[in-house]
């Protein structure tokens, strides 16, 4: 009776090993948490510019862009994250290569568009990290779809990013 | 009278499972100290981005440090050069080429980066090679870098 009873609390090297690896992990993750919350950085203000290139404008509809003011929300692609708000909206013509007299040049195409919209946001930076605003990087150069309102800015082109300088 | 102790199965199966661990991890290290690497090797690294919009080309600037995505350091801007991105616009009289004057250009970075060497080999973060004509994506602090490698050497002094 009373072997019985002490096997069933046996606990093995086996389960030592075991035990010792779970608190090496669990001291490991902790570390690595501690680590990466000291050099979470501080609030940095950015301004950037997303290039929402070569859309069609159609006759006798509201185009989208047409109802967004400044400080309007810009959504991240599936509408989750706040990723700044609106500071303007310009409406370019969209233009493209074409040869004319035997030179190329560029020229506007007919019911097709450029939307530069310009945001500010809080971004954090952390070295080798970048900048990010809501955890997702804001890099020029970046391509992604946000969201304004009700509409997908599909395949918007970070055009620049830079930092907003208070006097 | 002592009770004879024996392993349960359970518990072999577990120690195995260590020591095939620890035997991997041996290997790997194993692998990783055999390339015979030459220590510390700084290199000089063109790397070349077409056709990129003008405001941001000017978001690159020489000097800085540019980052893998995983946050490693790939290397430093030591130098840019800027020169207008080539176009060709097929016509009735033939394809016509010329460049896109100051709304595009073409980027050719200089990049200085220190890794090691192994058999012939620059390895960019002492574990992989670095590769002409590959595609590597990097970060500067505003921006992103998407660059094609042209050439690579060692830098001498």
């Amino acid at each position: 009776m009373r072997e019985q009873g002490k096997k069933g609390r046996r606990f093995s090297t086996v389960d030592a090993v075991i035990v010792a690896l779970m608190i090496a992990v669990l001291v490991g993750a902790v570390t690595v948490f501690d680590r990466n919350r000291e050099n979470r950085g501080n609030d940095i203000e950015i301004e950037y510019r997303l290039l929402w290139s070569d859309v069609q404008i159609y006759e006798g509809l509201a185009s989208p862009w047409e109802s967004w003011r400044a400080g309007d929300a810009v959504y991240n692609q599936n509408g989750t994250a706040v990723l700044g708000a609106v500071e303007s909206v310009e409406i370019l013509a969209h233009r493209e290569p074409i040869v004319r007299d035997g030179r190329i040049v560029l020229e506007a195409v007919p019911d097709r568009a450029d939307i530069v919209v310009s945001v500010k946001a809080l971004a954090i930076f952390r070295t080798g990290d970048g900048l990010r605003v809501r955890d997702i990087r804001i890099a020029a150069g970046g391509v992604g779809d946000f969201q304004i309102h009700s509409c997908r800015l599909a395949g918007a082109e970070i055009l620049s990013v830079r930092e907003v300088v208070t006097p | 009278m002592r009770v004879k102790k024996r392993i349960h199965p359970l518990d072999l199966c577990v120690i195995l499972l260590i020591i095939l661990c620890l035997l991997g991890l041996f290997l790997r290290w194993k692998d990783l100290s055999a390339r015979d690497t030459d220590g510390a090797v700084r290199y000089e690294i063109v790397m070349e981005m077409p056709g990129v919009g003008w405001e941001t080309a000017a978001c690159y600037d020489p000097g800085e440090t540019l980052y893998t995505e995983v946050g490693e350091v790939f290397g430093s801007i030591r130098r840019i050069e800027r020169q207008p991105a080539k176009i060709r616009v097929p016509s009735e009289h033939g394809t016509i080429f010329g460049d896109w004057g100051e709304e595009k250009v073409d980027l050719r970075f200089y990049v200085d980066a220190e890794g090691a060497e192994s058999n012939g080999r620059f390895l960019w973060d002492g574990r992989h090679a670095l590769l002409c004509g590959e595609r590597y994506t990097l970060y500067t602090k505003h921006a992103r870098l998407v660059g094609t490698v042209l050439h690579f050497e060692p830098q001498i002094g």
